[in-house]
């Protein structure tokens, strides 16, 4: 989808709300990217959204293979469904997250 | 994550065996309050007349003390016609369907021109589950007030060098008050508890930031009624996956306009939100929110557009009309068919035409 720059805001947060929320898609959906101050203290913020911009960072930067092994890890902890923050209905902590990212790199 | 569906379930479980039940109330009339009441009725476009019809027809089965005063204005006149604003200004209230607006063009909208004509400053989308109609969210019950007449519909375009247009968007003090004050007053008036207001203030710091201000004025005025302000991406990415949060919401024009059809459209669709237009002194009632309004041709030609919202606005149009009995009638034969699911339009999953739910609303009506 194309758009000018309002719609395009109000679009692309409406379409990451109906496909996980802002807290998943890579890109740059702006709802909720400085997050409240309960997530901040409890360190319980969601991080796939910026592994997976990362992601497309590596790409950017011609570094592709290590862009598909950063992604499948993410996705593949997502799949299992145990680490996961409160937005996608879990109870998991950042760092949690994080480690079973790294856990899932091969 | 199975924690968080339980509740939703539950509820859906209960309230599928809860039939609509009538209500046994009587409002007293003084004398004369029975006596036939004008109104002006403009079919429209497209699937207008198909569903304007299906109210004539539902209000004559019923026998309801309305004539309706028919006027053809199609979206492609240049302005409404002088003599169906003096209509409207003499029965103070009208029935419409919608009018194509062509996308660009020099043509402004003739929706947008009857709205700014009568200052018909409110716009007002109904936004709710029907019982018997699963959607992806339930326990969606929303408001959505908006303010009608200036904000990005001002129609102040201009192209300053070729290749550069310059669009303005104008909010006013005046404006903002008075939606704000509709906002809270009916809220006040029909028991909701929470005003959200929706704004991208951090951006149009001026324009949204003076909306703001004023509900925050109109806020002290009501201190029993809760008030919070969303930005208006977080608030369509909420209402898409949290709907439930929201109750009454009063915005500007063209977020309105978004934040209305995405309600709908999360609830059931366009076909089956009523709503209306208000202003101090005239009342436009039409299908709620604008998306689908003129509806496909190929709609058009097979007769199966959806005549539900504009049957509930009609509703909505009876109760303001002060014929409260007549409009409870409706509301309960229109919910009762749409709970039994055997006369459903294609945009409910159905395969029916309009006129075989018309029947069947009528068939329903006590």
């Amino acid at each position: 989808m194309v758009t000018p720059n309002l719609y395009g805001n109000l679009v692309a947060n409406t379409a990451a709300g109906i496909a996980g929320g802002t807290g998943v898609m890579p890109g740059g959906a702006s709802a909720g990217n400085v997050g409240n101050d309960k997530l901040v203290e409890q360190k319980k913020a969601n991080p796939v959204a910026l592994l997976l911009s990362s992601a497309m960072m590596l790409r950017h930067l011609q570094f592709p293979s290590f862009a598909d092994r950063l992604e499948n890890a993410v996705e593949q902890v997502i799949k299992e469904g145990k680490y996961r923050t409160r937005d996608l209905g879990g109870q998991s902590t950042t760092q949690e997250v994080v480690d079973a990212v790294l856990a899932a790199l091969d | 994550m199975a924690r968080r569906h339980i509740i939703p379930l539950l509820n859906r479980l209960t309230s599928s065996t809860r039939l609509p039940l009538t209500r046994s109330v009587t409002y007293m009339p003084r004398p004369g309050d029975g006596a036939p009441r004008a109104v002006t009725l403009i079919p429209g476009d497209g699937v207008g007349p198909l569903v304007t019809n299906a109210v004539e027809q539902v209000m004559e089965a019923m026998h309801a003390p309305v004539f309706f005063e028919k006027y053809d204005v199609y979206g492609d006149l240049s302005k409404v016609p002088q003599e169906v604003i003096e209509s409207i200004k003499k029965n103070k209230v009208c029935m419409k369907g919608g009018l194509r607006t062509p996308v660009g063009g020099g043509v402004s909208s003739l929706n947008v021109q009857l709205r700014k004509e009568l200052d018909l400053y409110a716009s007002l989308v109904h936004c709710f589950n029907l019982p018997g109609l699963p959607t992806r969210h339930e326990n969606v019950d929303i408001v959505v007030i908006r303010e009608n007449t200036e904000g990005e519909y001002s129609g102040l375009e201009h192209e300053v060098v070729p290749g550069v247009v310059e669009s303005l968007k104008v909010i006013t003090k005046f404006c903002s008050e008075r939606i704000a004050q509709y906002a809270f007053e009916y809220a006040y008036l029909n028991n909701r508890k929470k005003v959200t207001a929706v704004h991208k203030a951090n951006i149009m710091k001026l324009a949204d930031g003076l909306f703001l201000e004023s509900c925050r004025e109109v806020a002290t005025k009501y201190p029993s009624i809760k008030y919070n302000e969303i930005i208006v991406d977080n608030c369509c990415m909420q209402l898409v996956s949290k709907p439930e949060q929201f109750d009454v919401m009063v915005t500007p024009n063209l977020y309105g306009n978004l934040v209305a059809n995405t309600a709908a459209g999360i609830a059931g669709g366009t076909g089956v939100m009523p709503g209306g237009n208000a202003g101090a002194d005239h009342a436009v009632f039409e299908q709620g929110a604008s998306a689908g309004n003129v509806g496909k041709d190929k709609i058009v030609q097979q007769k199966k557009a959806n005549p539900v919202a504009l049957l509930l606005s009609s509703a909505m149009m009876l109760r303001h009309l002060q014929f409260p009995s007549f409009a409870d009638r409706l509301e309960t034969a229109v919910k009762r068919v749409i709970y039994e699911g055997k006369y459903r339009t294609k945009d409910l999953g159905g395969d029916s035409t309009t006129q075989e739910v018309v029947d069947a609303v009528i068939a329903n009506l006590d």
